[in-house]
C-alpha cells in the first residue's frame, strides 16, 4: 500500500515515515499542499495522510483540489492535524477528507485507520 | 337656575330647576355666609366673590354644593349686581350652572395624569440619581394646568434623559464589541495554543515510541524503564491539555451536547475496563452494580463518559489496596426518569473544608496532595459543568481517611430544545408522567403537545419512528400517542419494535392517526384509535384514561445550576 505523508514539521514527517515503512508501507512525503496535489498525479498514492496547517498550501486547500482533479479525485484522505477542535474536524470533512484523525498520533488507531482503507 | 339677592326687600327669588341647589336658603343665610347647601369649605370663598362682584367686578366662580344626603356636586356661578338710586347694591342676579360632569371627568383625568406623573418618576428613579417622591395624587385638588405644567417638565426631564442614554447605549455598545472580539481573539489564542503544544508533542510520543520498541526488540530493560517514564509524562501533559481546551470550550459556551441514544450498562462496563489498569496499579478492587433495569437513555453519551473517567481515575488514583465500586440505578423523579451512577472509594477521603473547594476550578484538595498524586484538578471541574449542561449534578460524600462516594445524578433524557413545559397547576391528574408524541407533523405534536401538557403530563417528541424508538427506550414514557405515517417506518412498524422490547413491551400506544383502522389497532396492541385530528378534550381524556398510573415519584433534586452539594460525615 502506498501512502503519501504532507506534513510540513520535518521531525514529524521523518518520524511516522520511519514507524510506517516499518509496517511495511510505502511512504513518499510532501512538505507542504502545493507539493502533495502534485504528488497525488506523480506517484498515485492509495492514501494520503493530510496535516492541515502547511505553508504555501493548507491542507484543507490540497484536498480540494485534490477532489476536483481527474484521475486523483478518489484517493482517500486521512486528516492528520493538532487541530483538536470539533469545528476543525468538521472543515476537513466538508473539504473532501475521508476520515479525521488527532496528533498526537495514536499510532495504533491510526494503522486501524489505515487499513480500514487498505481493504 | 337664575336667583335674585334682594337686600331691599331681604329676599331671595328662585327662577328655573333649583335642584343643583337642592333646597332653596334664605336670605339671613346668605348674608350670614351660614348657606347649608354650600359646601363648608368653600363658604369663605363664595363670600368674598360675592364682595367682589359688589365691587361691580365681572368674574365666575366654581363652588362645591353639599347635599344633605352626602353627594358632592360643583355648581358654576356667575353673579352680577345690580345699583340702587343711592348707589349702593341693589340686588345680585346670579347665574347657577351645574357642572358636576364636568368636573367629576377633569377628576378622572386629573388622577390619570397623576399616574402618568407616577410613572415617570418611577422611571427617573430607575436612574438612582433621584429618590421618586411619592406625591399623594389628590384628584382635583390639583388643577389641569397645573398638570399639564408638570408633566411637561417631567417629560423634558425624560428627553434629557434619553439622550444621556443614548449616548450610553452607544458605548456600552462599543465595549461589547470590544468584549466579544477578546472573546474571540482568545478562542484563537486557545485553539492555536493547542495546536502549538499537539506539534511537538506528537514527536516526543511518537519517537518515544519507537525506541520504546527499539529497546524492547534488543532486550534493553534498563532503556526500557526510562522510555516509559518519559512517554506516561507525556500523556499527562496531552491529558492536560485536553482538560484545559475543554474547561475554555465550556466557558467560552462553546461546548455542544449532542444527545444519542445509548445503553447505559454497556457504557459504564467500558468505562470501568478503560480504567481498570490504573485501579489495578494501587492494587485496588473494581466492584460492579449496575441495575437490571437501568435500560438506555437519551443524553451525551461521549460526555457522560468523559465524567465517568474522570471520577474513576480519582478514585483510582486517591486509593491504595482498596476497593472501587460502581453502582448505578434508574429513579423515577416528577420529571421523568434519572440515572444515579455512584463511583465509592476507601481512599484518602476529604475534610469538609477540602470537600467545599473541591469543585472550583484548578482546586485540588490541598497542594501537598497534588505533590503525592499529580494531576491538575480540571477533572472535578469539567464533570460538574459538564453535568450542569446535560441537566445533572454531581455530588460529594466523605470522611477524611475513610474514602469517598461522588454521584452523579442526570435525566435518562436530555431536555430538547423548544419543549412544551407541564402545566405547573396542581389538580392536573397528568403530573408526574411521561408522554412520548412521536409524528413527524411539527404543527400534530405542537397541539397535542399543549394539550397534554395542560394536564400536567411531560411531554417528549420524536419526529420519526426510529427516534420514537430511541426514546421510548430512554425515558420509558407512560403512554405514546403514535402516528401511523412516518417518513422512516411505520407506526405499525414502531409497535412491533417496541413490543419485541422488554423494557418498551408494557408502555400503552394511543394511535393518532388519519388511518382508520381499528381493527389492525386493536390486533396491534393499541389501546385505542383517535382520528386525526382528535378533538383536545377527547386527546386529553383518552391520554387520561390509558397511561400508565403514576409512578411513586421521588422529588425532583435541586436545580443543577447550582453549586454541588457537599457533605461530610
Amino acid at each position: 500500500m502506498r501512502i503519501l505523508i504532507a506534513e510540513d514539521h520535518p521531525d514529524n514527517r521523518e518520524m511516522l515515515t520511519r514507524r510506517l515503512e516499518r509496517r511495511g508501507y510505502e511512504v513518499h512525503c510532501a512538505e507542504n499542499g502545493a507539493i502533495a496535489v502534485e504528488m497525488a498525479k506523480s506517484c498515485a498514492p492509495d492514501l494520503i495522510l493530510m496535516d492541515i496547517s502547511m505553508p504555501i498550501m493548507s491542507g484543507i486547500e490540497a484536498t480540494r483540489v485534490i477532489r476536483q482533479t481527474p484521475d486523483v479525485s478518489a484517493v482517500k484522505i486521512v486528516a492528520l492535524t493538532a487541530h483538536a477542535m470539533e469545528s476543525a474536524r468538521r472543515e476537513c470533512m466538508e473539504a473532501g477528507c475521508d476520515d479525521f484523525a488527532t496528533k498526537p498520533v495514536d499510532f495504533a488507531g491510526l494503522v486501524a485507520l489505515i487499513e480500514k482503507y487498505a481493504a | 337656575m337664575i336667583w335674585e339677592v334682594d337686600y331691599k326687600t331681604q329676599t331671595i327669588a328662585w327662577y328655573g330647576d333649583i335642584a343643583i341647589y337642592g333646597e332653596a336658603f334664605t336670605f339671613k343665610q346668605f348674608i350670614g355666609n351660614s348657606t347649608p347647601i354650600i359646601h363648608a369649605d368653600d363658604r369663605d370663598m363664595m363670600f368674598a366673590y360675592f364682595a367682589r362682584v359688589a365691587e361691580g367686578e365681572d368674574c365666575a366662580i366654581e363652588h362645591r354644593v353639599l347635599h344633605p344626603d352626602g353627594t358632592l356636586a360643583w355648581a358654576h356661578v356667575r353673579a352680577r349686581r345690580v345699583l340702587g338710586r343711592s348707589g349702593g347694591v341693589r340686588k345680585f342676579i346670579v347665574l347657577s350652572t351645574d357642572v358636576t360632569d364636568r368636573k367629576q371627568r377633569e377628576a378622572a383625568f386629573i388622577a390619570a395624569m397623576h399616574r402618568a406623573e407616577a410613572t415617570l418618576k418611577a422611571k427617573r428613579a430607575l436612574f438612582g440619581d433621584i429618590a421618586p417622591e411619592l406625591d399623594e395624587a389628590d384628584g382635583a385638588a390639583v388643577g389641569l394646568a397645573e398638570m399639564h405644567e408638570r408633566l411637561d417638565a417631567l417629560m423634558e426631564e425624560m428627553n434629557a434623559r434619553d439622550v444621556v442614554l443614548a449616548d450610553i447605549m452607544v458605548k456600552l455598545k462599543a465595549a461589547r464589541e470590544a468584549a466579544e472580539a477578546a472573546s474571540v481573539s482568545k478562542s484563537q489564542f486557545l485553539a492555536s495554543m493547542s495546536h502549538e503544544l499537539r506539534t511537538p508533542l506528537n514527536a516526543i510520543i511518537g519517537y518515544s515510541e519507537i525506541l520504546q520498541e527499539e529497546a524492547e526488540a534488543d532486550g534493553r530493560d534498563g532503556d526500557l524503564a526510562d522510555i516509559q517514564r518519559v512517554l506516561t509524562a507525556a500523556r499527562q501533559l496531552l491529558t492536560l491539555i485536553n482538560d484545559i481546551l475543554d474547561l475554555s470550550k465550556i466557558e467560552a459556551g462553546r461546548m455542544d451536547v449532542s444527545a444519542g441514544a445509548f445503553d447505559v450498562g454497556a457504557l459504564i462496563k467500558e468505562a470501568a475496563a478503560t480504567v481498570a489498569p490504573a485501579i489495578e496499579k494501587n492494587h485496588n478492587t473494581l466492584k460492579l452494580d449496575i441495575a437490571e433495569d437501568i435500560g438506555h437513555a437519551f443524553t451525551d453519551a461521549f460526555r457522560l463518559n468523559q465524567c465517568l473517567l474522570n471520577l474513576l481515575s480519582n478514585a483510582a488514583k486517591f486509593t491504595q489496596g482498596g476497593v472501587v465500586a460502581i453502582s448505578a440505578k434508574r429513579a423515577a423523579h416528577a420529571d421523568g426518569d434519572w440515572l444515579h451512577i455512584a463511583v465509592s472509594d476507601t481512599g484518602i477521603g476529604l475534610s469538609r473544608e477540602q470537600a467545599d473547594k473541591l469543585f472550583a476550578d484548578f482546586v485540588q484538595a490541598s497542594f501537598t496532595t497534588a505533590r503525592r498524586f499529580g494531576g491538575t484538578g480540571l477533572g472535578l471541574s469539567i464533570t460538574r459543568r459538564v453535568l450542569a449542561m446535560l441537566g445533572g449534578e454531581v455530588t460529594l460524600e466523605s470522611e477524611l481517611g475513610k474514602g469517598s462516594t461522588f454521584t452523579i445524578a442526570l435525566p435518562a433524557m436530555l431536555a430538547q430544545e423548544g419543549q412544551i413545559a407541564p402545566a405547573q397547576a396542581p389538580a392536573s391528574n397528568g403530573a408526574s408522567r411521561t408522554v412520548l408524541l412521536i409524528d413527524d407533523e411539527e404543527s400534530a405534536r405542537d397541539l397535542a403537545g399543549r394539550a397534554l401538557a395542560r394536564l400536567g403530563f411531560a411531554i417528549l417528541q420524536a419526529s420519526s419512528g426510529g427516534q420514537g424508538v430511541q426514546m421510548a427506550r430512554a425515558a420509558r414514557p407512560d403512554l405514546i400517542v403514535l402516528d401511523i405515517n412516518l417518513p422512516d417506518m411505520t407506526g405499525w412498524e414502531v409497535m412491533q419494535t417496541l413490543a419485541a422490547d422488554s423494557a418498551c413491551a408494557a408502555i400503552p400506544v394511543l394511535i393518532h392517526s388519519v388511518e382508520d383502522n381499528r381493527t389492525r389497532a386493536r390486533a396491534a396492541g393499541a389501546c385505542d384509535l383517535l382520528l386525526k385530528p382528535a378533538d383536545r378534550d377527547v386527546l386529553a381524556a383518552a391520554a387520561l384514561r390509558f397511561a400508565r398510573a403514576p409512578k411513586s415519584a421521588q422529588p425532583a433534586p435541586r436545580g443543577a445550576a447550582e453549586n454541588p452539594k457537599t457533605k461530610t460525615a
